[in-house]
């Protein structure tokens, strides 16, 4: 191989500082995310071995059936055997009600003990009452609320040691590349890898020494054996850390130093492009794999792999509006709204279109006012208008004799008649526009050879203004159709799903999922299915342009 | 349509029926809203057909802008305020952000281009549902959530992906010998960008500019989830309010609704006439 010189070795220096938090950073937040779970975990535990001390509170009749009880007390002096002193402030039962604490309980001196734990705002049981004390109590069996109360030191996991780490793998990585040059790739594969063990492992090692101290801690009081928490660093585990990152370095390496030659010769560009790039980093792509995250997690934030997927696609089948239902409801609501208003908006741009019209531009300008609209305000008027007793649609009936209609009422059909008629007056002036442009860029002397030839109007139409009218109404409509698919607004805000959620189209679906039923690991479930559809079709119709566009030229 | 043998008459005559008609009933809603809007009931039970105000009143305006909140807080000043400052600041970050971007990537080939590009146009597809709660998440380790200074970042961000590929589509168009010209006329690239380029891509320019303002004062999904205190609201949270469960203020909404469409509708007629240059040029066709 050729020697290379050395600006080269700087770019693929650079390009290693590039790819090393590439890297480095998955592994990271990776074995962090399992210390945290473990370190919640014990938390749980930490809850149940509560129930030791008496506080000598009756439950009332009433709450009986709630087992679980939180007390805030509070907080009150520790004296030097950890033993607490506080006063009974508020009760509430396991669904979060406010219980009365008895007149003689109110206030009373109550006696807690218990040792430090990691304070937990996710234990329901628990609560914190300052920086240092917490508070929590359980039933037992003879409906006495027991509670611990506890001198609580803030747990944090102590991660300056894999910073260290982190750094120092870096700058080897990057001093490495600089004197040696990286001929070959397999080397600077291994000190990847290597890297992102090393860190992973004093990661783990830091959890453990925390998990250490917590478990010291909670042994302390006599009654409860102290469990052992260790994260296990199993051989599995690092030749799987060893491997993602040996793909990863190996497959990026000769990228990324292109990628680094790149800007050092038009660094301009970049920069230019850069801060965009940053926003989008931050506030659009972490989201999105933050969210495809979730996916994979039940409510409590365990993973649960594939289950909220298999539970989407696979419906148990005792509701009526299940997955399947929806889609085609949303495929029918997409097909009729997108050809409705191609119809509509072409057609009206042929009505449009000749220039000797007078007052066209009039017509135009009153004909887009639904684009102008927002369409959050169009969606709340014709919820108004589709009003049973005092909307004009049914005053409209009237005028012909027929009955009023309970439009927003339990049927499907008139439900989906109000949607869809509302978002056809909202979307056809877009390819009316579009249309109208399109209309103007054919040559007039096409429909002059037309005429001489003896074509008749619908003949011109057919042979000369679909064929040209195609490359600008085809990306419209692909636009038109990813719209429409996802129009929140108008479904959310005109039938609301009604009747029994039945008229949602699936983008409303998510997010009833999401904002009423709080499922969250459903809802990003659900969108990631949603997206999934949308890219297949944007790549079908992607093809298909490139294909009719080779055709044409 | 008519057949090729009617006289140009009665065809024009047709057509002006036609149009007529179906102007009417497109702007037949928005007259509604007007009658509703000066029925001086906050909220409204008339179900008579007519688009003609019976009565003309202004109280439902009156009730609207002079809203105030417990402490006193004028609410219609302060709303007004925080969606012209959000929507104004996010037209000029989004924009400029766009515009460098999308001549970045319409004049020079470069590693990452394409992909690039094309993540900008998958991001268009991202489903907002999941995009919340990490960004509530995000918003709030940054300290953005209830500021406007929060808000803006979002829309105008999110904004991107559709400005950075309308522009682009638009620059493309725009032939090379004209900026070569500038180049050898001694004219450094950023003035080639300013009084070469973006003059000609006005349309474009104004076109995305008025679909980021429209969008940022339009929206009030996360401008709802964002902000918590009714001072930091912006209008649209407001008028959604209005139409609640169980009661609906349709007079209040009419009302609010027409002020708040005024300057959007506005301006979206002011810059109509680069419309169809704008989006044919642009977006749509562009690849």
């Amino acid at each position: 191989m050729k020697r290379k010189d050395a600006s080269g070795a700087l770019d693929r220096a650079l390009g290693f500082f590039v790819l090393l938090p590439l890297v480095i950073v998955p592994a990271y937040f990776f074995a962090r995310s399992e210390v945290s779970r473990e370190v919640s975990r014990f938390d749980r535990w930490r809850a149940v071995a509560i129930g030791l001390l008496d506080l000598g509170h009756e439950v009332p009749d009433e709450h009986k059936e709630a087992l679980d009880f939180r007390f805030t007390v509070k907080a009150g002096e520790v004296d030097e055997f950890g033993i607490a002193k506080g006063t009974v402030v508020q009760a509430f039962d396991a669904f979060g009600r406010t219980i009365k604490v008895p007149p003689d309980e109110e206030g009373k001196l109550v006696e807690l003990a218990g040792l430090a734990r990691a304070p937990s705002q996710k234990d329901p049981k628990c609560s914190l009452l300052d920086e240092e004390h917490i508070v929590c109590a359980k039933t037992t069996n003879e409906s006495t609320v027991k509670g611990a109360k506890v001198r609580a030191t803030p747990v944090r996991l102590d991660f300056f040691l894999p910073f260290v780490v982190l750094l120092l793998g870096s700058a080897f990585v990057f001093l490495y590349s600089f004197f040696i040059g990286v001929r070959e790739r397999a080397v600077a594969t291994a000190m990847g890898a290597i890297c992102a063990v090393a860190s992973v492992l004093a990661i783990r090692s830091c959890a453990n020494r925390t998990l250490d101290f917590l478990v010291a801690s909670e042994s302390l009081l006599p009654s409860v054996p102290a469990p052992q928490h260790h994260l296990e660093t199993g051989v599995g585990f690092v030749l799987f850390v060893t491997l993602v990152t040996a793909c990863l370095v190996f497959f990026l390496a000769s990228p990324a130093k292109s990628f680094m030659e790149n800007i050092r010769q038009r660094p301009s560009v970049y920069a230019a492009i850069a801060p965009a790039l940053i926003g989008m980093l931050v506030l659009v792509f972490i989201p999105f794999f933050m969210g495809v995250y979730l996916a994979f997690l039940d409510n409590e934030g365990n993973f649960i792999g594939l289950q909220n997927f298999a539970e989407i696609l696979f419906p148990s089948g005792t509701s009526d509006t299940n997955f399947y239902f929806t889609l085609g409801v949303t495929i029918m609501w997409t097909v009729l709204n997108v050809s409705l208003h191609v119809v509509i908006g072409l057609f009206l741009a042929l009505v449009l279109q000749s220039e000797r019209l007078r007052g066209r531009s009039i017509y135009r300008v009153l004909l887009i006012v639904p684009w102008a609209v927002p369409n959050y305000i169009t969606a709340l008027i014709w919820k108004w208008i589709f009003n049973t007793q005092y909307g004009p649609a049914n005053a409209f009936l009237a005028l012909f004799g027929a009955g009023p209609v309970d439009w927003l009422g339990r049927s499907f059909w008139t439900n989906f008649l109000a949607n869809l008629v509302t978002n056809t007056w909202l979307g056809f002036p877009f390819m009316m526009v579009i249309s109208l442009g399109a209309l103007q860029s054919i040559p007039q002397e096409l429909y002059e050879a037309a005429k001489i030839d003896g074509a008749s109007r619908w003949a011109q139409f057919r042979h000369v203004t679909l064929p040209l009218l195609k490359p600008a109404l085809f990306p419209a409509i692909i636009l038109g159709t990813i719209w429409t698919f996802n129009m929140f607004n108008v479904v959310y805000l005109v039938s609301g799903g009604a009747p029994d959620n039945k008229t949602n189209i699936l983008i409303t679906e998510a997010y009833r999922l999401f904002r009423v039923l709080k499922n969250y690991g459903m809802a990003a479930a659900y969108s990631l299915i949603i997206f999934a559809i949308l890219l297949v079709y944007t790549a079908l119709t992607n093809r298909y342009t490139k294909a009719e566009e080779s055709v044409y030229e | 349509m008519s057949s090729s043998r009617t006289p140009p008459k009665w065809s024009s005559l047709l057509r002006h029926a036609f149009l007529a008609v179906f102007a009417f009933l497109t702007i037949l809603p928005v007259l509604w809203v007007i009658k509703i809007a000066l029925s001086g009931e906050d909220t409204f039970q008339g179900s008579e057909l007519s688009p003609i105000p019976s009565v003309l009143s202004l109280k439902n305006f009156s009730d609207v802008v002079l809203a105030r909140d417990a402490q006193g807080n004028w609410l219609f000043g302060r709303q007004l305020l925080n969606s012209l400052i959000v929507s104004g600041l996010t037209t000029v970050i989004g924009i400029s952000l766009a515009c460098t971007a999308a001549y970045s990537f319409s004049r020079f080939r470069f590693v990452g281009r394409r992909s690039l590009l094309m993540l900008f146009l998958v991001s268009q597809m991202f489903p907002g549902i999941l995009m919340m709660v990490p960004l509530y998440v995000i918003m709030q380790k940054m300290g953005l959530l209830d500021t406007l200074v929060g808000l803006v970042v979002v829309y105008s961000i999110t904004s991107l992906p559709f400005s950075v590929w309308m522009l682009k589509g638009y620059f493309d168009t725009i032939p090379k010998d004209l900026e070569e010209a500038a180049i050898i006329d001694g004219a450094s690239p950023v003035r080639v960008f300013t009084s070469v380029i973006l003059p000609l891509a006005m349309p474009a320019v104004a076109i995305t500019a008025l679909f980021s303002f429209m969008s940022a004062w339009n929206e009030f999904v996360l401008a709802y989830t964002f902000m918590s205190k009714e001072t930091s609201f912006t209008l649209p949270v407001t008028i959604r309010n209005y139409v609640g469960e169980h009661t609906v203020k349709w007079g209040l909404f009419a009302a609010s609704s027409l002020l708040v469409s005024i300057p959007v509708v506005s301006l979206f007629f002011a810059l109509q006439r680069y419309l169809v240059s704008g989006l044919t040029a642009g977006g749509v066709k562009g690849g």
